[in-house]
C-alpha cells in the first residue's frame, strides 16, 4: 500500500537565489543532498506529493522541477563514484536511530 | 442586477458557525467522512489531497484578456451558513461566474454517449461559490465553469433555484450531522473508501469485519502495514537536539547528524539531553512527538498539542460506564494471560524437564483465564492478573535456554526498583512499551489519563497502563527471551549493580532500545483483521480499534493473541 517507500531523485533549477535558497532548504527536510541541485528522496506517494505541493508554493513559473522515481532495483544499481553518493541506496529505511 | 436572495433563506441561529464549503464535497462523498473532518476535526491529507493542492498553485491559470477577475478569495455569508475560498470568479458576457478547479476527470453522461457532466458533488461545491459570491459581490451569479484538469474540459453548471435549493438542504444536513454526537455508519460503497483519504483514521474494513460471518474475510485492509518514518532516541550526553529549517541536527561529542524532518516521528530524550524550544516548535509543527525520559528509562512527560474535543467526549462518555469498562477490562486481562499461557507452552515446546517444571504454573494460569472470561468484576480480573502473572513469572525461567548464566535469570519479579539483572531489563523493555503507547495516544488524539482498567494515578496515566497490557509479551518478553538465548547480553559491561537495585549500563541501554526497535520492524499477521503487519503498527492499530468499541463497532480490540 502506500507505506512502501521508494527512492526519488529530486533535480531543480531555480531562476532566483533568494527561491532557490527555499527551495533548498525545504529539500533537506525530505532528503540529502546528492548534488547541488539534486537531492535523494525516500518518500511514499503520499510524502512525495505533499513535497510537490510544497516545492509548487515555492516556485515560479520559469523555475524548473524534475522528479525521477527510482525502482529498488535501479536504486541498488547506482554507482558511488560520484562526489555525494551514500552507499545505502539498497538498505532498508531505518525506523530508529541512537545517539 | 440584484442579488437574488430569497427572504427564506435558512438563517443560522448563533451558535451554528458557518461551515466550509469544501465539506460539501466530503458530505455526498460519505456522510462519516463529513463527521470525522468537520465535527470531529480529524484531517488526513493524502496523496490526492496534495496533488489538487498543487493544482491549485500551478495549473490555475491566468486570463488571457483584459476582463476583471478575482482570484483565490475568501467569502463568508451568514445567511447562507457557509464559507470558503473561492478558485477564480470572472466576467463573462456581463454576467459574474464562478470558477472551480478540479485535478481529476469530469463525469461522463454514459459509456456510450461522452457528453461531460460535473460530478454531483462539484456541481453543488461550484453553486455554493456562486452563491457566496453573489452575495459578496451583490450581483446575480447565473453560471459555475468546473474545469477538470486531467481530460481538459470545462463544465458549465447553471445557477438555478433548483440548485440553491439542493445547496440550502445540503447545509441544513451537515448542521443536523455536526449536531448529533455519534460517527455515522460506514460507507455501504467500499469503493469510496479506497480513494478516501481518511481510510486511515476511518478503518471501515475493520468495521465491516465485525458484521460479516466469519470467512467473508477478503479485502484487504487500508491501514498502512509499515512505519514510514523514524524514532530518534538520544541517549548520550552531551547531546543537543537543534533545528535548521526543516532538519533536525543532534549534535554529539562525536559531530553532528541532520535528518530530515519528514522523516522522524519522534524525537525521545534520555537523561540530560538537550533539545531547543525552536526544535521543539519545529516538531510540534510536523506533529513530531518529543518524550523525555529518565537515565532509568521512566517516561516523565512529553509534548502535547490540544485534543481533539468530540474524541475526547465520546472517551469520557464511554468510560464512565461501569459495563463498558469491565467488559474492555475482561478483554484486555484475558488476552495478557492468554499471551503469558501461550508464549509459556510455546517456550517450553520440546523441552520435557522445562515443561514438566512450569506444568503447575501452566495450569494455574490456565485456570486463571477461563475465570478472568467469566469474570464479573474489576477487582476479581486484577485478582485473576496477579494470580497469572505470578505464575508466569515463578516459570519464566524455564524459558531461557541452559547456556543462559545465572546472573541473567530471574529471582522473583521484582520493581521499583529492579533487584537482579533479568528484572531490570524487563521493567526498562515495559518502559518503553509503555512511551509508546502514551506517544500513539497522544497522536490519535485520545486521553491518556481516562482508562477502563487502572486506578487513577497521577504518576501513571491509567490508559496508557490498560492498553500496553496488551503488549508487554508480544513487544518486549518474546524479543528479550530470545536475545537472552542468544546469549547477546554481557552480564558485566550491559549493567550497573548497586546494593538493592541494578541499571543498565549505557551500552546495556542501546542494546534494549535496539532489540525494542528491531521488533517493531518485525511483522505479524493480526489474527482479527487478518492483516499481516507490522509490530510498530500493531499499537496504533489497537487503540484505533479500541476507539471504535465506543464510536459504533465493537468487537474487534484485544483480539491479539501469538499461536
Amino acid at each position: 500500500m502506500s507505506s512502501q517507500q521508494k527512492w526519488n531523485l529530486v533535480s531543480y533549477d531555480v531562476r532566483d537565489p533568494k527561491r532557490l535558497r527555499r527551495v533548498a532548504k525545504l529539500l533537506e527536510g525530505y532528503g540529502e543532498r546528492v548534488q547541488y541541485s539534486l537531492f535523494r528522496v525516500r518518500a511514499t506517494t503520499e510524502r512525495l506529493e505533499k513535497l510537490r505541493w510544497e516545492l509548487s508554493e515555492l516556485m515560479a513559473i520559469e523555475d524548473d522541477l524534475l522528479v525521477i522515481p527510482l525502482c529498488d532495483r535501479c536504486a541498488t544499481k547506482v554507482d558511488d563514484h560520484s562526489r555525494g553518493d551514500r552507499s545505502d541506496w539498497g538498505d532498508p529505511p531505518p525506523s530508529f536511530e541512537i545517539f | 442586477m440584484t442579488a437574488n436572495l430569497d427572504s427564506n433563506d435558512t438563517v443560522a441561529a448563533p451558535e451554528e458557525p458557518p461551515i466550509r464549503v469544501m465539506a460539501l464535497h466530503a458530505l455526498l462523498y460519505c456522510e462519516r467522512l463529513f463527521y470525522l473532518e468537520e465535527v470531529e476535526g480529524l484531517y488526513e491529507a493524502d496523496e490526492r489531497v496534495y496533488a489538487g493542492r498543487r493544482l491549485h498553485e500551478e495549473r490555475v491559470p491566468k486570463l488571457d484578456d483584459d476582463s476583471r477577475e478575482l482570484r483565490s478569495f475568501e467569502v463568508s455569508s451568514e445567511s447562507l451558513g457557509l464559507f470558503g475560498k473561492v478558485d477564480a470568479a470572472r466576467i463573462r458576457d456581463g454576467d459574474w461566474v464562478a470558477y472551480e478547479h478540479k485535478k481529476g476527470r469530469c463525469k461522463r453522461v454514459s459509456s456510450s454517449d461522452k457528453t461531460p457532466m460535473a460530478w454531483p458533488s462539484d456541481r453543488l461545491q461550484v453553486a455554493a461559490y456562486a452563491m457566496l459570491l453573489e452575495e459578496q459581490l451583490g450581483q446575480t451569479v447565473t453560471q459555475g465553469r468546473i474545469r477538470y484538469h486531467q481530460d481538459n474540459v470545462t463544465v458549465r453548471v447553471p445557477i438555478d433555484d433548483l440548485i440553491r435549493a439542493e445547496v440550502r438542504a445540503a447545509v441544513e444536513m451537515m448542521r443536523r450531522l455536526r449536531r448529533s454526537g455519534d460517527r455515522p455508519p460506514v460507507s455501504d460503497n467500499e469503493k469510496l473508501c479506497r480513494r478516501c483519504s481518511l481510510r486511515v483514521i476511518c478503518l471501515p474494513e475493520e468495521e465491516r469485519i465485525t458484521v460479516q460471518p466469519e470467512g467473508a474475510r477478503d479485502r484487504a485492509t487500508l491501514f498502512p502495514s509499515r512505519r514510514d518514518r523514524r524514532t530518534l532516541h538520544v541517549t548520550t550526553v552531551p547531546a543537543t537536539v537543534k533545528r535548521s529549517a526543516r532538519q533536525l541536527h543532534v549534535e554529539t561529542d562525536e559531530g553532528t547528524k541532520k535528518i530530515p524532518m519528514e522523516q522522524v516521528d519522534a524525537v525521545v530524550l534520555y537523561g540530560g539531553a538537550q533539545i531547543t524550544s525552536q526544535a521543539i516548535a519545529a516538531c510540534v509543527h510536523e506533529k513530531v512527538a518529543v518524550q523525555w525520559v529518565t537515565t532509568g528509562g521512566r517516561v516523565t512527560g512529553m509534548v502535547e498539542t490540544p485534543g481533539r474535543v468530540r474524541q475526547r467526549i465520546r472517551q469520557y462518555t464511554a468510560l464512565t460506564q461501569s459495563d463498558i469498562c469491565l467488559q474492555l477490562a475482561r478483554v484486555t486481562v484475558v488476552a495478557k494471560i492468554q499471551f503469558q499461557l501461550q508464549y509459556l507452552l510455546r517456550g517450553t515446546r520440546g523441552n520435557e524437564i522445562a515443561r514438566a517444571a512450569a506444568q503447575a504454573d501452566i495450569e494455574m494460569i490456565r485456570r486463571a483465564v477461563s475465570r478472568a472470561e467469566k469474570s464479573e468484576s474489576l477487582d476479581s480480573l486484577r485478582g485473576e492478573e496477579g494470580i497469572a502473572a505470578r505464575h508466569y513469572f515463578s516459570s519464566f525461567n524455564q524459558l531461557l535456554s541452559d547456556r543462559v548464566a545465572a546472573s541473567l535469570r530471574m529471582n522473583g519479579r521484582t520493581k521499583h526498583p529492579p533487584r537482579d539483572r533479568l528484572n531490570c531489563l524487563l521493567s526498562y523493555g515495559y518502559s518503553m512499551i509503555f512511551g509508546l503507547v502514551q506517544r500513539t495516544i497522544l497522536a490519535i488524539g485520545l486521553e491518556p489519563a481516562f482508562g477502563y482498567f487502572h486506578q487513577p494515578r497521577t504518576t501513571a496515566p491509567p490508559l496508557v497502563m490498560d492498553v500496553m497490557e496488551l503488549f508487554r509479551t508480544l513487544l518486549w518478553e518474546m524479543p528479550l527471551v530470545g536475545s537472552l538465548n542468544r546469549g547477546q547480553w554481557d552480564e558485566t559491561s550491559d549493567f550497573e549493580i548497586y546494593p538493592g537495585h541494578v541499571w543498565l549500563s549505557d551500552e546495556g541501554r542501546k542494546k534494549a532500545i535496539t532489540l525494542f526497535e528491531t521488533r517493531l520492524t518485525e511483522s505479524y499477521r493480526h489474527p482479527y483483521t487478518d492483516q499481516s503487519l507490522e509490530y510498530g503498527r500493531m499499537v496504533e492499530l489497537e487503540l484505533r480499534l479500541l476507539e471504535k468499541e465506543w464510536s459504533g463497532s465493537s468487537g474487534a480490540f484485544g483480539q491479539l493473541r501469538i499461536r
